[in-house]
């Protein structure tokens, strides 16, 4: 006879196995153990290759999505001659502000110039840097804004290239956080069985309790008779008078 | 010898008149007669069974709640209502003594007789029902539970023993008993394990007879699914001097009975 | 043969107690017949009631060595919740008697036909007392505890007890405790006199009926 009970208080879980003999009573003991070892394990087995494996799928995919980005955005910056648009944009516009401030001051040079000695002969050499320094600004303007080739319209482009790269970056770290989460679990609900006590060998058979196993027949046909007694004699007394 | 199995003839003879006397006197003929026995204890332990089932759910610390319950309530409800009967059975049945072979400690045995076998009925039916419908395991061990249950009928028998006799000699016992009967409650053992109680309750628990009954009659049902907490010797060692004092006491009263 | 010796029975009274009996002796054989004389309240009834064993004496002992019957009076002995067939039959049961033998003469003797078959509270006394007789004469006792007052009833009745009682069972012993001088010198061979919680067996039923009367 096999009996298994739980023990709610302290979690252990008791095996006890009746057979006629001792020597069967342990060997069917150690044998349902053993089988519920292999159970567990692959109970573990199938809890771990289910939640983990999903979570590596995850990673391997968000990894490939982060080479993507990168190699599309290396294929653009060689394509486009730019490395980083805003850096570059910047550079133009300040060159374009010195180019600015620069002809500001030649202009007042020469409105100087024109006031006190209308006739210097260094006026058109001013006039003409005013001019060329006028066509050097619209030069970087034009490499920043304007036409097919500036800055500004390559910008949307890198952008949209760059935040795919955040973006799988990130999912990239997700991912691995979750597979990590993924591990912890498992580890977590693994099923143990620890043998707590080995199953033991009686030396000399530990069972029946002859004494009790008669003493309990006794007891219980004492109650039933008992029971049935009034049963009967109710139902008897019940009669009404003849 | 041949006294001894005469006198034992006489006696159980008394006895079983004595117990069809209290079926007719206390149900009547009228529709199911003395099966009302049954029904106080039964509705009792189904109902609150049920109560609790539906307030706790169908388990509590991994036992079957009506199993649980019906365990402990009809030992319980056995306790209280013969103690409860045995207050003035004497002066009740004084009539009895004019038939010498009615011994005045029959009328206790009677009254306490009628009430274990009608709970024990009542157990066997509860057990039965619920067993078929699969809310109560089948007995881990007959042996415990039986024993278990004599020992609380011993408790219950000298409780009656010495109620019996006091409740003649003092009418104040007679208005306290119902309430102590219900102070008995927490001490009964019949809504919990000791071993879910804190230990210094669990200690002052084990103080009282009849919760090692109940724990051996609930290791008996429930088996390794509870953890019991009982002493085989307590019970009776506490009953069996109490029940000699009752004894003396019923004898005195039966010294100076006034029999109309 | 029943041996009474220094039976003492008090009752408290209050804070007082009251002796009914102060030591009485008394020895009665089988078939013998005694007469208790004495007035009301002298003790009567409460040595019958020791006699049958209803109550039991604060000193003394009684020793019975033939059956003796419960006493036959008025009150006493019956369930009144219960029909006069149950307690009838509960009465068989504990003296171990077959029922069926005992209702015939029953029913027979008590002549109260379909009252039986109704709870013995809705009798009169008269009716108990004769449900009383009929059994315990069903039962068959060696010595009868009787209190006189049960056989006064109808004549018919009268005639069937004198009959059963001391024609059929003449062998028998009896206690019978009475008023009537005239009952006790027609049956009875011996008398105790009681008063004052005293009582002295007179073999001479005329002695003690002398005393009696002077009392």
């Amino acid at each position: 006879m096999v009996d298994v009970a739980m023990d709610h208080e302290t979690g252990l879980v008791v095996l006890k196995v009746k057979a006629f003999a001792p020597g069967d009573a342990q060997h069917l003991n150690q044998q349902l153990l053993g089988l519920g070892e292999d159970l567990v394990n692959v109970l573990n087995a199938r809890a771990e290759g289910k939640q983990v494996a999903e979570a590596e799928r995850r990673v391997g995919a968000a990894e490939a999505r982060v080479q993507k980005a990168r190699a599309a955005l290396g294929a653009y910056r060689n394509s486009e001659a730019l490395i980083d648009p805003a850096r570059q944009a910047q550079g133009a516009l300040e060159v374009a502000n010195r180019l600015v401030a620069e002809q500001a001051s030649v202009q007042a040079q020469l409105d100087q110039m024109r006031e006190a000695t209308p006739r210097n002969p260094a006026i058109p050499a001013l006039q003409e840097r005013v001019a060329a320094i006028g066509r050097a600004i619209a030069a970087q303007n034009g490499r920043v804004t304007g036409t097919s080739g500036g800055i500004a319209s390559k910008m949307a482009g890198y952008e949209r290239l760059a935040q795919e790269q955040d973006f799988a970056a990130q999912n990239l770290n997700v991912a691995n956080a979750a597979l990590e989460q993924a591990r912890v679990e498992t580890l977590r609900q693994q099923y143990y069985l620890e043998r707590v006590v080995d199953p033991a060998l009686p030396d000399e058979p530990a069972l029946p309790h002859r004494l009790k196993i008669v003493l309990t027949v006794l007891g219980a046909s004492l109650c039933l008779y008992f029971v049935a007694w009034m049963f009967i004699v109710g139902i008897l007394e019940h009669a009404p008078e003849d | 010898m041949a006294a001894l199995h005469q006198g034992w003839a006489i006696q159980t003879r008394v006895i079983q008149a004595l117990i069809i006397r209290e079926l007719t006197t206390r149900f009547g003929r009228e529709n199911i007669g003395f099966l009302w026995v049954m029904a106080e204890p039964l509705l009792f332990a189904v109902l609150v069974g049920l109560l609790w089932r539906f307030e706790k759910g169908p388990q509590e610390h991994g036992v079957s709640i009506i199993a649980f319950v019906a365990t402990g309530y009809l030992p319980l409800v056995m306790f209280r209502s013969t103690v409860q009967r045995a207050m003035g059975s004497f002066s009740a049945n004084s009539s009895l003594m004019y038939h010498r072979q009615v011994k005045i400690l029959d009328l206790i045995l009677v009254r306490f007789f009628v009430e274990m076998i009608g709970h024990m009925m009542a157990y066997l039916f509860i057990a039965t029902v619920f067993y078929a419908l699969d809310e109560f395991p089948w007995p881990h061990d007959f042996g415990y539970l039986l024993l278990g249950w004599s020992y609380y009928a011993l408790f219950t028998l000298t409780l009656a023993t010495i109620v019996a006799p006091l409740s003649e000699m003092s009418e104040v016992l007679e208005k306290v008993m119902p309430v102590t009967t219900y102070l008995m409650v927490p001490f009964s053992g019949a809504f919990f394990m000791a071993e879910w109680l804190a230990p210094d309750v669990k200690a002052a628990v084990l103080w009282s007879p009849p919760v090692h009954a109940m724990e051996m009659m609930r290791y008996g049902v429930f088996g390794d699914a509870v953890y019991p907490h009982f002493s085989f010797v307590y019970t009776p060692a506490w009953c069996l001097p109490v029940l000699m004092v009752g004894l003396m006491l019923c004898r005195h009263v039966r010294r100076v009975m006034m029999v109309e | 043969m029943i041996r009474c010796s220094g039976l003492v029975k008090s009752y408290s009274a209050g804070h007082r107690r009251k002796i009914v009996l102060g030591g009485v002796d008394l020895e009665i054989g089988r078939g013998q017949k005694l007469g208790l004389l004495g007035r009301n309240g002298a003790g009567k009834t409460t040595l019958i009631k020791l006699i049958g064993g209803v109550e039991l004496p604060n000193a003394g002992r009684i020793e019975r060595k033939m059956t003796v019957s419960w006493p036959l009076g008025f009150g006493g002995g019956f369930q009144g919740s219960l029909t006069g067939y149950d307690n009838a039959r509960f009465i068989a049961r504990i003296y171990g008697r077959n029922y069926r033998d005992i209702q015939d003469f029953i029913e027979d003797f008590t002549e109260l036909g379909r009252q039986l078959a109704m709870p013995v509270k809705t009798y009169s006394s008269g009716m108990r007392a004769r449900l009383a007789f009929a059994l315990s004469l069903a039962i068959e006792f060696d010595c009868y505890l009787i209190d006189e007052v049960i056989m006064v009833g109808d004549q018919n009745f009268q005639r069937k007890c004198h009959e059963e009682i001391f024609v059929k069972r003449a062998d028998r012993a009896l206690i019978l405790a009475s008023h009537s001088v005239d009952f006790i010198r027609q049956y009875c061979d011996m008398a105790l006199l009681i008063d004052k919680g005293e009582a002295s067996v007179k073999g001479d039923i005329d002695e003690a009926i002398a005393l009696y009367s002077n009392l």
